[in-house]
C-alpha cells in the first residue's frame, strides 16, 4: 500500500484506461480499428473540452452545473447568429464569448454575492436553457449550407478538427494551469482560500476567472456539437455536465479542490468514451452502459481514498 | 479499592514526534485531578487517550481496576468517560435538548417522546443551575452557554469520569461560579474530574492534586493545597525564562508602524497601537479579548467601521489583504494549518506563494527559479524537510511555522504580525522562532506578536500592549512589566 | 518520473490518433464492400431507436427483434436514454458503422440534427431507413446524404383526426395542446394537423398550448398550470399519450373529472386502459410495431434488390372504447 501511494494519479488512470483497451481489443474484433479508434477520440472531443473547464472550476472547489445548458444556449446563439448571415468567424468568437459571459455571471454570483458554486451554477443552468429554447422557440435550428463542415466532420493532416480543437484548448488549459500565476492560485485557492487571500492573492478574481474559462470552453463545446450535428438544439447538452465532472474526477481531480490535473481529465474522458464504445460494440443494452459508468466513477474516487489513506 | 482510572506508562508516538513518553496518571473517584504543562506538553494528548480518540503506542488503561483498551470515543463513553472539548462539538440548528441527548433520544417504537426528551433535558439544565430553556436553538447562544450545554450533555450521559480541556477560557465569572459549583456537586457524586487549565486561581480554588507534564513526559503529581504556585511553574517550564528566550539587542529606532483607531461592528471599540523599527511588541490579553480580530482588521481580513494604518508616517489605503501584502505588511495567523499554510501544496509553492512575480520571467513561472527561492529560505530558517517537493502536511508544526515564516520573509515586508507563532510547537523549534524573530527585528522589521503564553509575551517583547474587552487597555516598558500587571490588565482589574 | 508520465501520455493520444490515420486510409476502400451480406444472406441490421423510456418505441423494439428472427437477420439494437440524445444517437451510428452492419434503421432524435449522421452512412456505403421521424430535406441536402427510405405514421392526418373527434365529442368549446418536444417534426406535425382542423372546423377555440416534452411528469405539471389559467376547459389534445396520462391524473387531483375530454396519440396500453375506464375519450393510434416491421422489410428489400418503395405511411386511426368493444 505504501508503494502505491508514490504513483500519481494520472498513472492510474492512464493504466486503467491502457487495460480497458486491451481487454475489449480482446472481446470485440472491431474495436482495435484504426476508424474505430478515431470514433473514440472523436466522441470524447466535446465531453473532454466540457472537462477541461470542469477541471479548474473543480481544482478551486467549486462546481459548475450549467456547462450542458450553456452548450445549448450558445450553440442557439451560434445558429441564430449563422442563419442571420453574420461571417463564420463572427458567429464562433460570438458563440464562444457567449459562453464566457455566463461563465462570467457564474462567478459574480459566487464570488459577489457568495452564493454557493452549486447554487449559482443551478441557477444558471435553468436560465440559460430557457433562454435557449426561448431564442429557438424550441426548435432545432439548421441550414448552415455547409459552413460548419470544416469544424463537424473535416480533417487536417489526416485528424479531425474536433480533435484538432479539443487538443489545443488542453494544451492552453495545461500551460495556465503550470506557467502561469493564475494556474497557481487555482491550487491554492482550492487548497486553502483563506490561507491565499491573507497571502495577499486576490482570491475572487481568480475564482471568477475559472467561472469564465469554464464558459469559454462551454462556448467552445456549442461549436463543437453544433459543427457535428449541423444544427443547434435547444435542448442539447442535457446532462453533460455530469459527463463533465465525471471525466474530472475518473482523472484524479479532487471534488474538494487543490488537487488535480488536466492530463487525467483528459484520460479521464477517453475512458468513458472507450466504455461507451466498447460496450456499444458488444452490443450492451445502453441501460448497462450508464451502471458501468457509474461503477468505474465509484471505483476510481474509492481507490484514490484508499491510496490517501 | 482500585482507583477510579489508572494509566500506567502510556507513550504515543506519532510520524517523527513522540508527543507522551512513559506517562503515568491516576484519578481516585470524587477527586480533582488537575493537568499542568506548557501547550504541547501533552496534556490533551493524555485525555484524548483516555477518552478514545487516540490509541497509545504503549501502556496500560484501567478503568475500575478493569484493564481497558477503547477503540474509539464511543467504547470510552460506554465506560462512562466524557471529555468537554475546547472547541464545541454541538449542532448549531438543533435545540438544546437535543443536543444533550444527541444520540441517545428517549424513544418508544423508535418514535422520540419529545415532551420527554425536553423535560429531561430541563431537568439537567435546572439541577446544573444553568439558566436555560431546553428548547432554545444552540446557535442563537452565545459560547459561553453554548459550553455549559456541552457539560450537561457529559453530566446528562451517567460519567464516571470527566474531563475539562479549557473549560473557562470564554466564560464570565458567574458562570464560573455556576461551574465550579456544579463540579462540587459532581465531586460528591464520586465522579471523577480531569481538569486542564493555565489558570492558578482556578487551580487553586477546586484542585485536589495536580499532575504536571513536560514535552510529553511524567514530571510530577503533587497536592494542590500544598505546593506554591511558583514551584507549579518551574516543574511546568523546567527551565529559567532566559534560557528559553535569546532576547538579542536590536537597535530601536523611529515609529515605522501605526494603526490607529480601529473599530469594528461588534468586536473592537478603538484600537490603536505603534511599533518601532527593530522593536518587538508583545500583544497580550485573555482569550476573547479581541487581538487576532485587531490583526485581522489591520491588514484588510476583516470589515471594519473605522481604522487607519501608517507606514513611516504616510497614510496607507488598506481594503484587502492584497493590499496590505502589497504594502509590506504580513500577518502569520494563529491557525497555522487552515489560515497560514495551503497544506497540499509544496514546501516551494507556499513559501513562493505571496510573491510568485519574483520568480517569473518572460511572463511565465520558472520551476527553477522558485526552488532556488524556497532553497534560500529553508537553509536561511533552517527548515528540515526531506525536499522542497514535499507538502507542507507533512512537516512537522515548528517547520510548518517557518514555511509560513520563509513567505513573508520573501514578501520583503516591513511589518509583520505573528499571532501565536509558537502555538503547537515543540520547545527546541519554540526557541528556533524566537531566535528568527529576534534576528529579523535586528535588521530592522517591526514585528508584533500576540500571544496568549505570558513567559513568551515577557521574555520576547520590548514593548507589550495589552488588550481587554476589545479595547487596549494599556500597554508597558519591558523593564516595567510582570505577569502581574499584564493579569491586571489583561482582567479589566484596576 | 513525472516526465516519463508525461510521455507515456502523449504516447497514448498520439497512438489513438495515428491509428486515426490508419483508419480513414482504410474505410474509403472497404466503403462499399460492408454492404454485401455476408455469406449465407443473413444479415446484420443495426436498429436506433429514440429512447427504450417510451413504450411506444419498445413496442416496436419487440416487433423488429421478432421479425429479424423470424427471417433469420441479425439486429443489433441501441438507444440513448433520453429522446433529445441526437449526440448520443451519433455515437451510436459511430460505432454501427464499426461494426460494418449492412443497414441502419433510424428513429432520429431530432430532424436536423441527424442528417450528419446519415451522411456517415452514405459514405460508407450502409443504407439507412428513417422510421417515425422524417428527417429535414434541406439538412439532408446541404449534408450531401440520402436515405433509402422513409417509414412513418401519418402524423399531420392523426392530428386532424384528433380534431374531428374532439369537435364530434364536444360539439364547440375550448381546448388546450400538449406539444412534444420543440422542433421535432412528430410533434410540429400533429400539433399543426390538429389547429389546422381546429380552424377549418371553427368550432374549437385553441385556449393553450404548451409543450411537455412528451413526458409524462411534465404533462401532469404543465396540464395543472394550464388548469389554474383556464379553469374552463373543455378538451385536451396531446400529441403523445404519456403527456395525456399526465393531464388525467392532474384533472383527478382537480377534482375535475369527466369534465375534461382528452385524445391522446401513440393508444399505448396505459392509455387504453384509461379509455376503457372512461378517463381519456380515445388516442390516435399508430402501431409501431407494423411501422418497425415495415422498415426491416424494407430494408432487406433494398438490400436485395438495389432499390425500394421510398416514402411509406403506417396508418392511424382513432382508438375509442368503442373501437375497443
Amino acid at each position: 500500500m505504501k508503494k502505491l501511494k508514490n504513483i500519481s494519479n494520472t498513472i492510474v488512470v492512464l493504466a486503467a484506461l491502457v487495460v480497458l483497451c486491451i481487454a475489449l481489443a480482446c472481446a470485440s474484433p472491431y474495436f482495435a480499428t484504426g476508424s474505430n479508434l478515431i470514433n473514440i477520440v472523436l466522441q470524447a472531443a466535446i465531453n473532454a473540452t466540457l472537462a477541461c473547464g470542469m477541471t479548474f472550476v473543480i481544482l478551486t472547489g467549486g462546481i459548475d452545473l450549467s456547462v450542458g445548458s450553456i452548450v445549448a444556449f450558445a450553440g442557439i446563439l451560434l445558429g441564430t447568429m449563422l442563419k442571420s448571415g453574420m461571417p463564420l468567424a463572427v458567429a464562433l468568437i460570438g458563440c464562444v464569448l457567449a459562453g464566457g459571459v455566463c461563465g462570467l455571471v457564474n462567478g459574480l454570483l459566487v464570488t459577489r454575492l457568495n452564493l454557493p458554486p452549486f447554487i449559482s451554477t443551478l441557477g444558471m443552468m435553468s436560465i440559460a436553457r430557457g433562454a435557449a429554447l426561448y431564442i429557438a422557440d424550441g426548435r432545432a435550428i439548421s441550414g448552415f449550407s455547409g459552413k460548419l463542415n470544416f469544424i463537424g466532420s473535416g480533417t487536417v493532416l489526416g485528424i479531425p478538427v474536433m480533435i484538432l480543437i479539443m487538443a489545443v484548448t488542453f494544451l492552453i488549459g495545461i500551460f495556465i494551469l503550470k506557467y502561469t500565476r493564475a494556474g497557481r492560485y487555482i491550487y491554492a485557492i482550492g487548497g486553502n482560500v483563506e490561507a491565499t487571500r491573507l497571502s495577499g492573492i486576490n482570491t475572487g478574481r481568480y475564482t471568477m476567472l475559472v467561472y469564465i474559462l469554464c464558459g469559454l470552453t462551454s462556448g467552445l463545446a456549442a461549436v463543437l456539437l453544433t459543427a457535428r450535428l449541423d444544427s443547434a438544439q435547444p435542448v442539447a447538452g442535457e446532462g453533460y455536465e455530469l459527463d463533465a465532472i465525471a471525466a474530472t474526477v475518473i482523472g484524479g481531480t479532487s471534488l474538494s479542490g487543490g488537487e488535480g490535473r488536466l492530463s487525467g481529465t483528459i484520460i479521464g474522458a477517453l475512458i468513458i468514451a472507450v466504455l461507451n464504445n466498447g460496450l456499444n460494440l458488444l452490443n450492451v443494452s445502453s441501460y448497462i452502459q450508464q451502471i458501468v459508468i457509474g461503477l468505474v466513477i465509484v471505483l476510481a474516487v474509492s481507490f484514490d481514498r484508499i491510496r490517501s489513506k | 479499592m482500585p482507583p477510579l482510572v489508572q494509566m500506567e506508562q502510556i507513550t504515543v508516538e506519532f510520524p517523527g514526534v513522540k508527543a507522551l513518553d512513559k506517562v503515568s496518571f491516576t484519578l481516585e473517584r470524587g477527586e480533582v485531578h488537575i493537568l499542568l504543562g506548557e501547550n504541547g506538553a501533552g496534556k490533551s494528548t493524555l485525555m484524548k487517550v483516555l477518552s478514545g480518540v487516540y490509541k497509545a503506542t504503549a501502556g496500560r488503561i484501567s478503568v475500575e481496576g478493569q484493564e481497558v483498551s477503547f477503540a474509539g470515543t464511543k467504547e470510552a463513553k460506554a465506560a462512562g468517560i466524557n471529555i468537554v472539548h475546547q472547541e464545541l462539538n454541538l449542532i448549531p440548528y438543533l435545540s438544546v435538548a437535543e443536543n444533550i441527548f444527541l444520540g441517545r433520544e428517549p424513544q418508544a417504537n423508535g418514535v422520540v417522546l419529545w415532551k420527554r426528551l425536553y423535560q429531561e433535558a430541563q431537568d439537567i439544565l435546572n439541577r446544573l443551575g444553568v439558566d436555560l430553556p431546553a428548547k432554545a436553538i444552540l446557535r442563537d447562544l452565545s459560547v459561553a452557554q453554548q459550553q455549559m450545554v456541552e457539560i450537561a450533555k457529559c453530566v446528562s450521559q451517567n460519567s464516571k469520569v470527566i474531563i475539562f480541556d479549557e473549560p473557562t477560557s470564554s466564560l464570565t465569572d458567574k458562570e464560573i461560579d455556576a461551574l465550579f459549583s456544579m463540579i462540587g456537586d459532581l465531586k460528591c457524586q464520586g465522579v471523577g474530574i480531569v481538569y486542564i487549565s493555565h489558570r492558578f486561581d482556578e487551580i487553586k480554588r477546586i484542585g485536589d492534586r495536580a499532575t504536571i507534564l513536560r514535552d510529553g513526559r511524567y514530571i510530577d503529581t503533587v497536592s494542590v493545597a500544598d505546593t506554591s504556585v511558583d514551584a507549579m511553574i518551574q516543574m511546568m517550564v523546567g527551565r529559567e525564562l532566559n534560557e528559553m528566550f535569546p532576547k538579542v539587542e536590536a537597535e530601536i529606532g523611529e515609529v515605522v508602524f501605526e494603526a490607529r483607531d480601529f473599530c469594528t461592528k461588534d468586536k473592537l471599540s478603538h484600537c490603536s497601537l505603534s511599533i518601532r523599527r527593530g522593536e518587538i511588541v508583545g500583544l497580550a490579553g485573555l482569550m476573547g479579548a479581541g487581538r487576532t480580530e485587531f490583526a485581522r482588521a489591520i491588514v484588510g481580513a476583516d470589515p471594519v467601521t473605522s481604522g487607519e494604518v501608517y507606514l513611516n508616517g504616510e497614510r496607507l489605503r488598506i481594503h484587502s489583504p492584497q493590499d496590505a501584502v502589497r504594502q509590506g505588511i504580513g500577518l502569520l495567523p494563529e491557525d497555522r494549518k487552515h489560515h497560514g499554510l495551503v497544506l497540499g501544496m509544496s514546501v516551494t509553492e507556499n513559501i513562493t506563494l505571496a510573491s510568485l512575480k519574483k520568480t517569473m520571467a518572460g511572463g511565465v513561472l520558472r520551476p527553477k527559479n522558485e526552488a532556488s527561492f524556497a532553497q534560500k529560505y529553508c537553509d536561511a530558517l533552517r527548515i528540515k524537510t526531506p525536499h522542497l517537493k514535499q507538502k507542507v502536511q507533512f512537516l512537522s508544526g515548528g517547520n510548518q511555522q517557518k514555511v509560513v515564516i520563509g513567505k513573508w520573509l520573501m514578501t520583503e515586508g516591513k511589518v509583520l504580525i505573528f499571532d501565536e507563532p509558537t502555538r503547537g510547537i515543540d520547545v527546541a523549534a519554540k526557541a528556533e522562532i524566537y531566535r528568527i524573530m529576534g534576528e529579523l527585528a535586528q535588521n530592522g522589521m517591526a514585528i508584533l506578536m500576540i500571544s496568549s503564553e505570558l513567559p513568551e509575551v515577557l521574555g520576547m517583547s520590548d514593548r507589550i500592549v495589552v488588550m481587554c474587552g476589545g479595547t487596549v487597555a494599556g500597554e508597558m516598558g519591558r523593564a516595567q512589566a510582570t505577569q502581574e500587571k499584564i493579569m491586571q490588565l489583561a482582567t479589566g482589574g484596576a | 518520473m513525472k516526465f516519463a508520465k508525461k510521455i507515456l501520455a502523449i504516447a497514448l493520444v498520439a497512438g489513438l490518433a495515428l491509428g486515426t490515420l490508419a483508419g480513414c486510409a482504410n474505410s474509403g476502400g472497404s466503403g462499399d464492400g460492408s454492404a454485401a451480406a455476408d455469406g449465407n444472406g443473413s444479415y446484420k441490421i443495426g436498429v436506433v431507436l429514440k429512447s427504450l423510456a417510451n413504450p411506444f418505441y419498445v413496442t416496436m423494439a419487440e416487433a423488429i427483434e421478432a421479425k429479424g428472427e423470424e427471417l433469420g437477420v441479425e439486429i443489433v439494437l441501441q438507444a440513448p436514454e433520453k429522446e433529445t440524445d441526437a449526440e448520443k444517437q451519433m455515437q451510436i451510428i459511430e460505432n454501427l458503422i464499426t461494426q460494418q452492419v449492412d443497414a441502419i434503421l433510424l428513429t432520429p432524435n431530432g430532424s436536423t440534427e441527424m442528417a450528419p449522421a446519415a451522411k456517415k452512412c452514405n459514405d460508407a456505403g450502409i443504407p439507412m431507413v428513417v422510421v417515425d421521424t422524417r428527417l429535414d430535406e434541406t439538412a439532408l441536402e446541404e449534408n450531401g446524404a440520402t436515405i433509402v427510405a422513409f417509414v412513418g405514421s401519418d402524423n399531420y392526418y392523426g392530428g386532424q383526426l384528433a380534431a374531428e373527434e374532439m369537435a364530434k365529442a364536444l360539439g364547440s368549446g375550448k381546448v388546450a395542446v400538449l406539444e412534444g418536444i420543440g422542433g421535432q417534426e412528430s410533434s410540429i406535425n400533429r400539433v399543426s394537423g390538429f389547429n389546422d382542423k381546429a380552424e377549418e372546423l371553427g368550432t374549437l377555440e385553441i385556449v393553450a398550448s404548451q409543450p411537455a416534452d412528451w413526458d409524462q411528469e411534465k404533462g401532469y405539471t404543465v396540464f395543472q398550470n394550464i388548469l389554474q389559467a383556464n379553469p374552463d376547459i373543455d378538451g385536451l389534445f396531446a400529441a403523445n399519450d404519456l403527456m395525456a396520462l399526465g393531464a388525467v391524473k392532474a384533472i383527478e387531483d382537480a377534482g375535475m373529472e369527466g369534465q375534461i375530454t382528452v385524445i391522446g396519440f401513440d393508444a399505448t396500453d396505459d392509455a387504453k386502459a384509461a379509455i376503457q375506464e372512461g378517463k381519456m375519450l380515445g388516442s390516435i393510434a399508430q402501431s409501431p410495431a407494423d411501422m418497425g416491421t415495415t422498415a426491416l422489410t424494407t430494408a432487406l428489400d433494398y438490400l436485395e434488390t438495389g432499390s425500394c418503395e421510398e416514402d411509406i405511411s403506417v396508418d392511424v386511426y382513432m382508438l375509442s372504447a368503442d373501437s375497443e368493444a
